[in-house]
Formats: structure tokens, sequence, C-alpha cells
């Protein structure tokens, strides 16, 4: 069995590839297989940094709840680190910006080869699990008007409040498909049955996004899509 | 829809401060008078939030490779005079009341060293040096001329639609502790909200700064609300009702806000202030 990704993303419109500030990774090579999107927050700087870490974080350890305190902590440390690095010579407001923190919503899935799936988000990245072209899973939104202008995000600074994570777990056999995707993306997949005609290997999904937010409805925002395919075989 | 437009680099919005530079801003806020504290004047309290807050708005604007411009930023006193007091660095070449806030941010007036403390990463706290930026000083001079305020308000914003007449509209901010010594404001008021963008109408947001220990009027949506004071009533008439997103941000903040609401605050201390100003910049979400 393998598990066989397809990236779709394009940064908002009017903006540079380099100012894409959601995020992805992938390790599909062994056992658990591991999937992560991420969408770090416009207001504040180095987003996509880190969001960067936070993916890459959550593909290499594909931390449990038990471990996911620890986990946040090292992912800070990353941060501290980063930002020592660059505070030589910055005008007044990027070294402001930078003690502010950055911010994002992560949402990354575990499969394990025994069948069995486990994801985490932090925010309103969504997952959509599809099995004979039909949908079995929406998590944690299955409404498109749940989405608000302040999800919660994952800080890279320390919090007096706890970053509120959630969990989910389910099966997986050959022939699933499973769509992870940042808000903007989710948000249009929650209506019209579109996550089904999303989620079929034909389509061209960046020409559907693309199509979509030329005609508003998709809101401009940075667009990420994930799609994961199980499949017999190596 | 009015007031959804897009704020972008390619499409900023406005904001300008009219602030109130009077005599009687040499005043400490109503309560802090009478009960005899060494409080700061109403001139010093505003500067310093202002400053604050066009720090924290060039805060809000900055990522990484720099300040992007969402906001075109002006400050007008009137008191003594009635001019901007806010300029960019000789080599923008820039004129206009309204700045690009990305010009604003890279010359302040001067810096001030502050210690602050910050959170250290493992629970407790350190000691960081801050620069804070200081754009202008406190002054309080002369009558309150706010109809001329008002006037070269809408000079500034009607030459700023002009360049951008898809753009969200122009956000005028009002800050006063007194009644105009030059005429009848409303009439003002009525001439610079008639000017509008594809997006909707300017917006006037006045705010009165308190002369006693009344408490604060904070965004009426009835004129019921408001004293039955002749210059209160005739501020609520100058202010504009609140767009979709700044009724958000007021809920928020733990207001009660109806469709009528206005972006109107009497009688106002220091906090309240605060509340007003940081409502009243949240015109939508940055792309």
């Amino acid at each position: 069995m393998k598990i066989s990704p397809d990236i779709t993303f394009l940064p908002k419109q009017g903006h540079s590839r380099e100012e894409y500030e959601d995020a992805f990774a992938i390790a599909d090579e062994t056992w658990p297989r591991r999937f992560a999107v991420a969408d770090g927050a416009t207001e504040s700087a180095y987003s996509r940094v880190w969001a960067n870490m936070l993916v890459k974080g959550y593909v290499d350890v594909g931390p449990d709840a038990d471990e996911i305190a620890s986990w946040m902590d090292e992912r800070r440390a990353a941060w501290r680190t980063f930002v020592k690095a660059q505070e030589q010579d910055m005008p007044w407001y990027s070294a402001a910006k930078v003690h502010e923190g950055a911010h994002a919503t992560l949402l990354g899935c575990t499969f394990e080869a025994d069948g069995f799936w486990e994801a985490l988000s932090i925010g309103d990245c969504c997952l959509f699990q599809l099995r004979d072209s039909e949908l079995i899973t929406t998590w944690p939104f299955t409404d498109a008007d749940a989405f608000t202008n302040m999800p919660p995000l994952l800080s890279s600074q320390e919090s007096d409040k706890p970053a509120d994570v959630q969990w989910m777990s389910g099966s997986w056999e050959a022939g699933d498909r499973f769509l992870l995707a940042t808000d903007a993306v989710a948000s249009f997949l929650l209506s019209d049955g579109r996550a089904k005609r999303f989620a079929r290997p034909e389509v061209n999904r960046e020409a559907l996004i693309a199509t979509a937010r030329a005609q508003g409805a998709i809101r401009n925002d940075d667009c990420t899509l994930l799609v994961l395919t199980a499949e017999a075989g190596s | 829809m009015a007031y959804s437009a897009e704020i972008s680099r390619t499409s900023p919005t406005a904001i300008l401060f009219l602030l109130d530079q009077s005599a009687s801003m040499q005043d400490p806020f109503g309560g802090a008078k009478q009960k005899g504290d060494a409080a700061p004047s109403k001139a010093r309290v505003l500067a310093d939030t202002v400053n604050k807050l066009l720090q924290n708005l060039i805060l809000r604007c900055a990522k990484e490779d720099g300040v992007r411009d969402y906001f075109h930023v002006g400050v007008v006193g009137y008191g003594q005079r009635v001019q901007p007091v806010v300029r960019p660095a000789a080599e923008y070449g820039v004129t206009d009341t309204l700045i690009p806030i990305s010009h604003l941010a890279d010359r302040p007036l001067r810096m001030e060293h502050r210690v602050k403390e910050v959170a250290d990463g493992s629970g407790g706290t350190t000691k960081r040096r801050v620069q804070t930026p200081v754009w202008f000083d406190p002054e309080a001079k002369n009558g309150t001329p706010m109809c001329q305020a008002l006037d070269l308000a809408a000079q500034s914003v009607r030459d700023w639609i002009d360049l951008h007449p898809h753009n969200y509209p122009p956000i005028v901010l009002n800050v006063t502790d007194g009644e105009a010594t030059d005429g009848d404001p409303l009439r003002y008021a009525q001439q610079l909200r008639s000017y509008a963008t594809d997006d909707g109408e300017v917006l006037l947001f006045n705010i009165h700064l308190s002369e006693s220990e009344e408490a604060a009027v904070e965004f009426p949506d009835a004129i019921a609300e408001v004293p039955p004071d002749e210059h209160a009533r005739l501020l609520y008439q100058m202010s504009s009702t609140l767009p979709f997103s700044m009724r958000a941000a007021a809920e928020q903040e733990g207001y009660r806000v109806t469709l009528d609401t206005r972006g109107f605050v009497f009688n106002a201390d220091p906090a309240a202030l605060v509340r007003f100003l940081e409502i009243g910049t949240r015109p939508s979400t940055l792309r």
C-alpha cells in the first residue's frame, strides 16, 4: 500500500510566489506516512517561516496528544533561534514585529500501515475523506458558515492560553482519498459537493481554483490543497 | 455591499486623524482634575495615544520585506493653526496630508528608548530595551477651529478619492474636547461625508474627551442615549454609523451594537479613547 500525494497551491491574487504564506509538507517514503498543511497569518511577519517550521515539524515527529506540548516547545525554541539570527540591523518595526511572534493554523494527518489514521488541527484548515466517491469525513468544520476572520492560531510565542488543538482519527483503505485544505479552499469545498468533484483524479485543480477565485467564489487568499490517494502497490 | 472593498497594497485605504490642539487641551481629563491628581494633560494623553496607534498601524502592515502600504495616513492638528502635524521625510517629495504608511515608518520625529518587561519564553519575564517611535509632540493653544479642520479633511479625502475611486473609503477620526469656535461644524461634516468611492461614503467618527466625572456614552445607536446637550447632539449627528467590520470589532470589545450604532463617544476617559481609535481603524481584513 502507498499514499500518493498531489499538491495544488496558489498565492493570493496580486502576490508573488515568494509571498505565499501557506505551507505544506509530505513524508511519504516510510510508514507512518505523514502530511501537513498550514496557513501563516497575514498580519504577522515571517509567517511563512513559522508555517514551514510547523508542517516540517509535524511530518518529522507526528506528535500525539501526549507529545503535543513538548512538540510545541521545540518548535518555539526553533523560532527563537531563527529570530536571534535575524535581529541584527533591523529597522524598529521589524524588530518589534518579530518580537510579537508569528501565527499560523495547522492541519496534520498521520497514516499507519495497518489502516489507522489520526489528524490534529489548530484553526480552520479542513480534512475531507472520500470512499467510493462518497464523502465520509468532513472535519473539523462541516459548514462554510463556520469560518471567521479569527480562527484559533498557533503562536510562536509562549502564551498563558493553551493552543486550541483538536484531534480526529479513523480508518483508511485502498481507494480512499483525503483532501487537506487551508481555509479559503476548505470553505469553498464545503458547499455544493465540491469536495467530491475536486477529489477526482482527472481534474485540473489549479485551474478550478483560479476560475473560482476569478468569479469571487473563493476569497482572495493563499490557497493550498493536498489530495492524498491510498493505493495498492508500493 | 458597501465597505467591503479589499484592502491591499494595490488598493489601500486612508485614515485621517483630526486632533484638537486648543488651549483647553492643557487641562487633564475631567475625572482626574476633580480628584486633584497630578494627571497628564489631555494633549499629552492624546499625543501618546495617537503615536502608539500609528506604531500599531505600522506593525499591522509590517512584513519581513518591509512595511506594506495598506494605509495612507494623515494627522491634522487644529488649535493655533490647522495643519498636518506628521510629515514624511523631504526626500519623498510628498506634500499631501495623506501619506503612504511606509513613509511614516521610515522617518519618525525621533526614537525613544524604553525598557519593557517581556516574556522570556520559559514562564518568566526579562527586561528588553525597546525603541519607541514618536511622530509628533503635544500642543495646546488658542481656540477650536474644527470647521477649518473638517474643511481641510474634505479637500484631502476628495483629492485622495480622485486617485483611488474604487477603494475602501477614507476614515476620518476627529478627537476634540470642546465646541468649534469657527462656525457650525455639522455643515462641514456633511460636506466631508458626501464624498464617496464606489465602496461607500467617507466615514467620520467623533470622540469628545471628558470634562466631568460622568460616565462616557460610547457608540450610541439613538440620539436619546446622548446627554441632552447641544454640543453632544451635534457631534452625534456629525458621526457616521459603523460599517460591518467595525461593528464586529466593537462587539469583540464588549459593546452592544446595532445597524444604527454610530462611531461616536461622548465624555471619554483615556481608556475609552484607546478603544474608540482601535475600533475606528479596523476597516476590514488586510490582503
